[in-house]
């Protein structure tokens, strides 16, 4: 390596660090779940290959799996649009000027920063039929449609998880386009008003498609919290009842664990994985999302 | 309609959202204010007969809460460190500087932010079994560190790409090196930026909890996250200092949320200037 | 000359283990007793052992799973780990010690025989065929079993229901007074399995064990009829509203201690209400429950005798530097002081036979002990537990989806005899 091509590419010396850390912290598991995934093995004990057994038995002959996907598509499609809707609408209101603009930011922000153990406990205590929050207020008002087995009904368990997904992020999708709209040059915004277009029209031709970059790194980050998701489902159902609201990071958590059979739970977890690589190349690539925030 | 009444209803409608939105956090505050002898509050628990801060006595005698939260902070704070000064050095890259196989090294980054923790617990713990780094801090920061750069890669770079090519040239004139560049022109004034990094790198490793449970073993060095799940055997039953100790996990993030957040949206802002 | 030699030898045998025992550690695992139980244990040990120092770490069940397995895979497992009879310690079998000598050594010969039976059998359980050893001893045992908030039973001027109509009757009643017939947390597979067991011990002692070997298959008669008496323990209000969505701990506990449930499944482990700190009244040494017998709902005659078996067991690892304190310490926890102190917070009962709390803090409390150790736990024949985790699993799971109309009684069951293999 000559001397002229380092100072050429003396960018890889700043990049040095975080590819040693990639290396050893996510190339060497990426890896590790490979091979694992050849195997029949329950953690500990001995490991016999199996060759892709794994994978021919989780696509032909594996509810749970399959739920897994079905709630994956739900949820992306769920949790996405509601947040970036309310997100923007919060975030036009939260930039015109109101009082105490910035406390709201604030509150509405807060749930995204907080533990998802202490959310899944308590959204538990919301949802409780018995004794619950909105059992409890159906009760006392009268309004009983309020009094739901929310997470216990399996056909409508995994849209209270949801809700709950929903309720955490938007604060999120708020911020960015709080920040989006920020930066949206003032001269187009008085152009528009000039123009003698109302609110209505200049949020929906003008505003809306300038903010093009931020609805695309949300699609983007959103499709891959989908796929991350872990935690709350953990906590709030742990993926019940009988697996209506089984994330794939759950179900490869109580396959690993639970059941005794790490070979499996690898295999999903490399499943999952093209997933996540295939939906973020192709947003990349078809969608133009270029992943920067702002950008 | 008048301009000021659509203000007001706007202002009506975020505020009762805003009420609603609370509701979770103010069930957590009451709760942990609830007299230890008391069971199924009203409400879920929004209603209590009493207030008392016996929950919080009993937290603090039975589990060393100072402890795990000096744990905690040895844990996230120089995750955070860490994740600025790394991330921010390959950002600057990524935006600034032309080398080898740019496109292909960030994409390798990105992969990483599609890994979901309990995958990774496995494989993790044997690399910090070969670098004896279990029980021991830097087994959590290293990795907390190495999950957390792709995402602070992302928002820095971004914002480093921001910057007007006219002053980087000047100061190449003037004889800077790219550190320099990076180091005396670039990072003083990415403070907006690097806020949302500080944010996002707090409050992803303080609440982590998976990997934190395989990691430390011995009490004396396990996070403020691990104590519900260490103690719900015992306070499970006892919702009131559960509670306490939810609220107990939830107030330094607020704290540096609430810190830090005018620097957040003008750091996401800056970064959205050039549309 | 080599009369020195062995003298010297001698001399190094005898105060090897003293030296040893100087700075003597010994990790130790579980998910149960509670960490604060835990550390009165080990005071109480240190007290007679004060040369062996006992590290503990308690987590919950789920996530000390988790643990286990990823130190067990970077061959790093403690001293001492707790283990559940069956699966559980199969799957660790190769990791541990076997310990019928430290058994001999501390109780003799006939140490078998100060058990209650149930522990030793089911200590061996899911052992390969000629395997006799014991990889982990049991610490405390159990039955499965109902409960009753007396002062409701009280008020409403009832007996515990020993039929299904006597049942029915009592949850029409209960339900109309906005109290939960029978609480419990069904989001909780555990739980939705206990109720199975007794409703198939109802059906048809024994068979299950049958099915499990392969002798019977779950899609037999008597396995879809007890899942139908499932479904209909939601169907009739007999389970309070939206059950499956609820937590048993401590979703159900908090409600069953707040005095809003009639009845509820659990079992002898729930004594251990008493030995909290800031009890609610109904807990308060025990003076707000009884137990009785899961009700005769099939109509055929209830059984005698009660599911139960090891709630417990702890068992020593080959990775154990210290194998012989670790026995120390696990007998002790068994039938010493840290058993006594383990015992003096009702956390369950003792598996080994003799022991009990130092005291009694009401007169219901104490019957409710005797009941337990005298009368039910010696006619403990069958377990709690199944051998296989994806048979649990999958009956967890089928209990679910029959439960909330899913699928059918026989699906259910069908989905079951797909995971014994």
């Amino acid at each position: 390596m000559s001397r002229q091509w380092l100072i050429d590419n003396q960018g890889l010396f700043f990049m040095a660090p975080a590819m040693i850390l990639f290396a050893v912290f996510v190339l060497y598991p990426i890896f590790y779940i490979f091979n694992a995934s050849m195997y029949d093995w329950d953690g500990i004990n001995e490991a016999i290959y199996i060759g892709v057994q794994n994978y021919i038995e989780m696509f032909t002959d594996d509810r749970t799996f399959a739920l897994s996907i079905r709630n994956s598509i739900y949820w992306t499609f769920l949790t996405i649009f509601p947040q970036m809707f309310l997100g923007f609408i919060l975030a036009s209101i939260l930039t015109s000027g109101i009082p105490f603009q910035n406390i709201f930011r604030i509150i509405f922000f807060m749930p995204a920063i907080i533990s998802p153990v202490v959310l899944g406990i308590v959204w538990q205590r919301i949802y409780a039929p018995f004794g619950g929050l909105l059992a409890d207020l159906g009760r006392e008002i009268g309004a009983t449609f309020l009094i739901q087995p929310y997470i216990a009904d399996p056909k409508i368990a995994i849209f209270s998880t949801i809700f709950v997904n929903v309720w955490q992020w938007t604060g999120f999708s708020m911020l960015m386009y709080v920040a989006g709209l920020q930066g949206l040059p003032g001269e187009v915004l008085s152009a528009a008003q000039v123009d003698g277009a109302n609110t209505w029209q200049r949020i929906r031709h003008v505003i809306w498609p300038m903010l093009r970059h931020v609805h695309l790194t949300l699609i983007l980050l959103g499709v891959i919290g989908t796929l991350q998701t872990f935690a709350l489902v953990y906590m709030l159902t742990k993926g019940g009842p009988n697996h209506a609201s089984e994330m794939l990071p759950t179900y490869i958590f109580q396959k690993a664990f639970t059941l005794q059979s790490m070979g499996y739970a690898s295999a999903v977890a490399v499943v999952l994985l093209v997933i996540a690589l295939g939906a973020s190349i192709f947003q990349m690539r078809v969608l133009g999302s270029r992943f920067t925030i702002g950008n | 309609m008048p301009r000021h009444l659509g203000k007001a209803l706007a202002f009506a409608f975020v505020t009762v959202l805003a009420l609603i939105w609370l509701v979770p956090i103010i069930m957590m505050l009451v709760v942990s204010l609830m007299p230890p002898d008391q069971r199924a509050p009203r409400f879920g628990g929004l209603l209590i007969s009493g207030v008392s801060a016996d929950n919080y006595e009993t937290v603090f005698k039975d589990a060393e809460i100072v402890q795990h939260f000096i744990n905690s902070m040895a844990v996230t704070v120089p995750s955070v460190i860490l994740v600025v000064v790394i991330s921010s050095l390959a950002a600057f890259a990524l935006a600034r500087l032309k080398f080898f196989a740019r496109d292909l090294w960030f994409y390798l980054l990105i992969m990483t932010l599609m890994l979901p923790i309990p995958t990774l617990v496995v494989p993790i713990f044997q690399i910090n079994k070969a670098l004896g780094l279990n029980d021991r801090y830097l087994g959590l920061i290293l990795p907390y560190t190495a999950l957390g750069v792709p995402f602070a890669i992302v928002i820095l770079r971004s914002f480093f790409a921001g910057f007007l090519r006219e002053i980087e040239e000047a100061a190449i004139l003037d004889g800077c090196t790219p550190f320099g560049i990076y180091w005396r022109i670039m990072m003083p004034v990415s403070w907006p930026a690097v806020a949302v990094v500080i944010i996002w790198q707090f409050m992803t490793s303080w609440n982590e909890f998976i990997l934190a449970l395989v990691t430390m073993n011995t009490n004396q060095v396990k996070p403020l996250t691990l104590v519900p799940l260490v103690y719900s055997g015992q306070f499970m039953m006892r919702p009131g200092p559960m509670f306490a100790i939810l609220t107990l996990i939830t107030l330094p993030v607020i704290v540096v949320y609430y810190l830090m957040q005018r620097f957040m949206v003008s750091g996401l802002t800056a970064g959205a200037v050039r549309g | 000359m080599y009369k020195r030699v062995l003298l010297v030898l001698l001399i190094v045998a005898i105060s090897a283990p003293i030296f040893a025992q100087d700075e003597v550690v010994v990790r130790f695992r579980s998910w149960s007793p509670v960490i604060a139980t835990t550390e009165a244990m080990i005071a109480a040990f240190n007290e007679a052992n004060p040369d062996i120092t006992i590290e503990p770490d308690i987590t919950n069940y789920p996530e000390y799973l988790v643990d286990l397995q990823t130190m067990a895979a970077g061959g790093s497992l403690p001293d001492l780990i707790g283990l559940e009879p069956g699966a559980l310690t199969q799957q660790y079998r190769d990791h541990l010690m076997p310990l019928q000598d430290c058994a001999v050594a501390t109780w003799g010969e006939d140490w078998e025989d100060q058990f209650f039976p149930v522990g030793i059998e089911q200590a061996r359980l899911g052992n390969p065929e000629g395997d006799d050893n014991i990889y982990g001893l049991p610490v405390l045992v159990q039955t499965i079993n109902m409960w009753y908030t007396v002062p409701i039973f009280e008020e409403a001027g009832v007996e515990p229901p020993t039929t299904y109509d006597e049942l029915k009757e009592l949850a029409d009643m209960f339900n109309a007074q906005g109290i939960a017939p029978v609480m419990i947390g069904a989001g909780d597979g555990w739980i939705r399995r206990d109720v199975y067991m007794q409703l198939i011990h109802n059906v048809a002692p024994g068979l299950i064990y049958d099915a499990e070997d392969g002798m019977a298959s779950f899609t037999d008669e008597p396995f879809v009829e007890a899942m139908t008496w499932w479904k209909r323990l939601f169907d009739d209000g007999i389970f309070q509203i939206g059950a499956l969505g609820m937590s048993h701990y401590p979703a159900a506990v908090e409600q069953i201690q707040a005095g809003r449930a009639a009845m509820f499944p659990m079992g002898a482990w729930w004594m251990q209400q008493a030995g909290n700190a800031n009890p609610p009244p109904l807990d308060e040494n025990l003076a707000g429950y009884a137990p009785f017998k899961f009700p005769d709902v099939t109509g055929m005659g209830a059984p005698e005798d009660l599911l139960g078996g090891i709630d417990v067991m702890l068992g020593v690892t080959r990775d154990s530097a210290n194998p012989d304190a670790a026995c120390t310490v696990i007998t002790d926890f068994i039938s010493g002081a840290g058993a006594q102190a383990l015992i003096n917070t009702y956390n369950d009962l003792p598996a080994y036979i003799g022991l009990r709390p130092a005291s009694f803090g009401s007169e219901n409390q104490e019957a409710v002990w005797d009941l337990f150790t005298e009368d039910w736990l010696a006619s403990v024949q069958y377990a709690r537990q199944l051998k296989s985790p994806d048979v649990k699993q999958a009956l967890e799971d089928a209990l679910a989806g029959v439960a909330a109309g899913e699928m059918t009684p026989e699906e259910g069951m069908q989905l079951v005899q797909d995971a014994n293999m």
